[in-house]
């Protein structure tokens, strides 16, 4: 039943992103990235934002390997490659932006077991690890749950949980709040200031990239636009608006007086 | 918990609900193929043989009612196919005239046959698939060797159809709030394209769902920790179940 593969060692003071001129087409021929390159530090938190259709969610799927293109992608000092993959999916925990799409199991346990049973872990180590996945995100006690039974928040913490399962070292997540309710958001936002994990996520929300990443990356159509400090950028009303993006409204001034 | 009806009944702690998903799978399957396998002559074992599915139905404690509820859906799929059957000739069988209509006896001994078969199949299938936990069920098939691959699509099935069926009943109502008198053909041709556009949805989704399990090293296989335990109960209930159901050959 197991199916342990050769674990190719990690450099641990590699980054834990270094992209240079990546690139993506789509099937159709439309190119999606057009070259960005970037490194991000372990431990560091990035909120990758830009308008619908810039290529944001795309360049999230690249990460972990789902999707392969162009140019040089290195997880933690592993190229992105066929050979890697395994790894690298271990590596990098993908949150996609529908829950319904990360839960296909009967039960939540089956789904948060999902990944740690694909690597061959014994039921010992994928119990424990579910049973903490679980425990970090507030879901004890979900295990024999059907996910349809759930809200929406607690999907989208659910899903949360079958990447954490993983034990992955960055976590990818796109529109981490994107539908969700106050409660479930500001969960969200705690858990992610909490996490002592690299986190790259990609968002339309602001308010909270302002409020859990240090740094930001903005796309606009398949290009890097601007990257650097999120207090800087945040601030920057000129640069965020060339790129159809507004100041969070947290530092827009006329919101300070009210 | 809008799609409750579907596991209204699954939990409950009624002696057929605690059994081994597995032994109500086997129990299953053997007497489908002892019910297919009684001939036409022998045609009062099956009186005999209902009082097995009737049993586990009390001993469930779920309302009779539910049970033929869920009958009366499947059983008219059966009727529509047969209910013709008597009205041909075959055979060198005798025929009845009843009015004008000439009623021939092959036919309706085989629309009997199939019509008291698949009663008694329908029913003893959903007494035992109405109390037992859909997970439980899949992971009992699984442990009897029954092929992965029907396993995974049912899971599927299991976890996608609530998705289909909101994402049909919010399309619908998309369709309606807009809607306000159109001919049976234009809504006919409406109703055509909607269906297109889930299919269409239905594939995308599948695409997503591929990505996600691909993006948490799926290889092909689906592994899955097994925790049934078979009870000395389930023994007892196989054994008297195997003897109940050998007696009418034995006799």
């Amino acid at each position: 039943m197991t199916n342990k593969v050769e674990i190719p060692e990690i450099d641990e003071n590699a980054k834990a992103v270094r992209a240079e001129g990546i690139t993506f087409h789509y099937p159709d021929g439309t190119a999606a990235l057009k070259g960005l390159s970037f490194e991000i530090s372990q431990g560091e938190k990035v909120a990758i934002i830009g308008p619908n259709g810039s290529g944001k969610s795309t360049l999230l799927t690249l990460f972990n390997g789902v999707r392969q293109g162009g140019g040089k992608l290195e997880i933690l000092g592993l190229p992105v490659a066929k050979k890697n993959l395994i790894r690298i999916k271990t590596l990098v925990g993908l949150v996609f932006q529908n829950p319904d799409d990360q839960l296909f199991c009967p039960t939540i346990f089956e789904d948060v077991a999902f990944g740690p049973l694909n690597m061959g872990w014994s039921s010992e180590e994928v119990k424990r690890s579910v049973h903490s996945a679980l425990q970090d995100v507030g879901l004890e006690g979900f295990e024999q749950r059907s996910s349809f039974h759930l809200s929406f928040g607690e999907r989208k913490l659910a899903s949360i949980a079958t990447v954490l399962s993983m034990q992955p070292r960055i976590i990818a997540m796109d529109e981490p709040t994107s539908n969700l309710d106050l409660a479930h958001r500001r969960k969200i936002i705690r858990w992610i200031q909490n996490s002592p994990r690299t986190i790259l996520l990609t968002t339309h929300d602001l308010d909270m990239a302002l409020e859990t990443c240090s740094r930001v990356i903005i796309l606009n159509k398949g290009l890097l636009v601007s990257d650097g400090p999120a207090t800087e950028i945040f601030r920057n009303r000129e640069l965020l608006e060339t790129n159809d993006l507004e100041l969070p409204l947290r530092i827009q001034p006329a919101l300070l007086n009210i | 918990m809008k799609h409750d009806f579907l596991d209204h009944h699954r939990a409950g702690d009624s002696p057929v609900h605690k059994a081994d998903p597995r032994l109500k799978v086997i129990m299953m399957v053997l007497y489908i193929l002892v019910v297919v396998a009684i001939p036409y002559s022998a045609k009062h074992y099956f009186m005999y043989l209902t009082v097995i599915p009737v049993v586990l139905a009390l001993a469930s404690g779920v309302s009779f009612f539910h049970f033929l509820s869920k009958l009366s859906k499947i059983y008219p799929m059966i009727f529509l196919i047969t209910f013709l059957l008597p009205f041909f000739p075959g055979g060198n069988g005798v025929g009845y005239h009843w009015g004008f209509l000439k009623i021939y006896e092959p036919g309706l001994q085989k629309f009997l046959m199939i019509n008291i078969k698949s009663i008694l199949a329908m029913f003893m299938s959903i007494v035992l698939t109405t109390t037992t936990d859909f997970s439980m069920l899949l992971k009992g098939m699984e442990k009897l060797k029954v092929p992965r691959v029907m396993i995974i699509i049912l899971s599927f099935m299991y976890r996608f159809i609530f998705l289909l069926i909101d994402e049909t009943e919010r399309m619908l109502m998309a369709f309606q709030s807009r809607y306000i008198r159109l001919p049976v053909f234009t809504r006919l041709k409406m109703l055509a394209r909607q269906i297109g556009v889930l299919f269409i949805r239905t594939y995308e989704r599948g695409e997503r769902v591929y990505q996600a399990m691909d993006a948490r090293g799926f290889s092909g296989e689906i592994y899955t920790i097994g925790e049934l335990e078979w009870k000395f109960s389930d023994s007892m209930v196989l054994a008297v179940f195997l003897i109940f159901l050998c007696i009418p050959f034995l006799v």
